[in-house]
């Protein structure tokens, strides 16, 4: 498996080695509101190449994030200790580290 | 499939339909610091904070002429909170925090909020990305908040207090050998962020198992799939999101 950290960075950088990675970025992007994505077409899209069951977990699984990043960046939670080794070399490929969320964990 | 949730032929899961029944009960019951008529008020600002126009970061909502109700349940602090949570997650920061607590919110308060803020982004973030009504809320329920604080929480990691846990549920497998990581990580940071308030952690982590993978799960075979979906399909889902509200955890 053979995946990259390109498609992070959004639409238009490919789909990170993901099967249907660069579909699933638009849907995410959709659902938040960024990009010129239309929501419903983008659905479409992803109910046709993976199905319907697949579109309601993917839409789960962002939706929780949108859960998960509040409780992370209101709460001010650092990185664990054993990503904190490895965050450097993977956060600056999508300059996470200009986040300001990124002062909540220690250099 | 027609549900007590939602009124779709879309074939949602049934731990999806139960958890998030459940977080409608959950929101409209009586809080640890909050009653359950101020946390039914706290479910509609984050509605309206969704829908309104939006405002920069900068102006507090509670400022602006006729906006906000002037028998709003919640002080002013705790409904500008919200809509800053809610729209502007990229601007926080410690210092936006300690001017709220514990000067106008007490840190159980804070967390307690952040619980609630966090579980409706998910369940309307969900219904608005598959375009379906969201959940109608319960009426609240009499009771008094618990105001029970949790042993021994203390400032230590995070901005807000936290407290040890014990986590029966947090059972990762281990596919360490030969990484270079160790499979005694403990808990994670973010599986400890609301545990001033424990029913708010519970809630966080029961719609977690439900809609990305079971705590357990968590350092699994990333070839795996989980539900319909690959895990790198997954991963790479929560990556972006995490990246468009710029959440380096």
């Amino acid at each position: 498996m053979d995946i990259s950290l390109d498609a992070v960075r959004g639409s238009g950088h490919g789909d990170g080695g993901v099967e249907h990675g660069e579909l699933l970025v638009r849907l995410v992007e959709a659902m938040a509101g960024t990009g010129e994505h239309v929501l419903s077409d983008v659905r479409d899209e992803v109910e046709s190449a993976m199905g319907r069951e697949a579109l309601v977990d993917a839409v789960g699984v962002s939706a929780l994030f949108h859960l998960m990043n509040r409780v992370a960046n209101g709460t001010g939670t650092p990185l664990d200790r054993a990503m904190a080794g490895l965050a450097p070399s993977v956060t600056d490929q999508f300059g996470a580290n200009e986040y300001l969320s990124s002062q909540d964990t220690p250099r | 499939m027609n549900t007590s949730l939602y009124d779709t032929e879309l074939p949602i899961r049934s731990e999806i339909i139960s958890t998030q029944s459940a977080a409608l009960e959950h929101w409209a019951s009586p809080g640890t610091w909050l009653t359950a008529v101020e946390r039914t008020a706290a479910v509609e600002e984050v509605r309206r904070a969704r829908d309104a126009d939006e405002l920069p970061p900068w102006i507090a909502p509670s400022t602006v002429e006729g906006l906000i109700p002037d028998d709003h349940p919640l002080p002013s602090a705790a409904i500008d909170m919200v809509w800053r949570v809610t729209n502007h997650l990229t601007t926080l920061t410690l210092e936006w925090y300690q001017d709220l607590v514990p000067s106008a919110l007490e840190a159980g308060e804070y967390v307690e909020l952040i619980g609630l803020i966090s579980q409706v982004n998910l369940v309307d973030h969900f219904a608005d990305g598959l375009s379906l009504p969201r959940p109608r809320l319960r009426q609240p329920i009499d009771g008094e908040p618990t105001r029970i604080t949790p042993a021994a929480a203390a400032v230590s990691t995070h901005w807000v207090p936290t407290a040890p846990i014990v986590d029966d549920s947090w059972q990762p497998v281990d596919h360490s050998e030969g990484t270079g990581l160790s499979a005694a990580r403990g808990v994670p940071n973010v599986r400890r962020a609301l545990s001033l308030v424990p029913p708010e952690r519970v809630m966080q982590w029961v719609l977690i198992d439900a809609h990305y993978v079971p705590g357990g799960a968590l350092g699994g075979d990333f070839a795996e799939s989980v539900w319909s979906l690959q895990r790198p399909q997954i991963e790479l889902i929560g990556a972006r999101t995490s990246a468009i509200n710029e959440c380096f955890y």
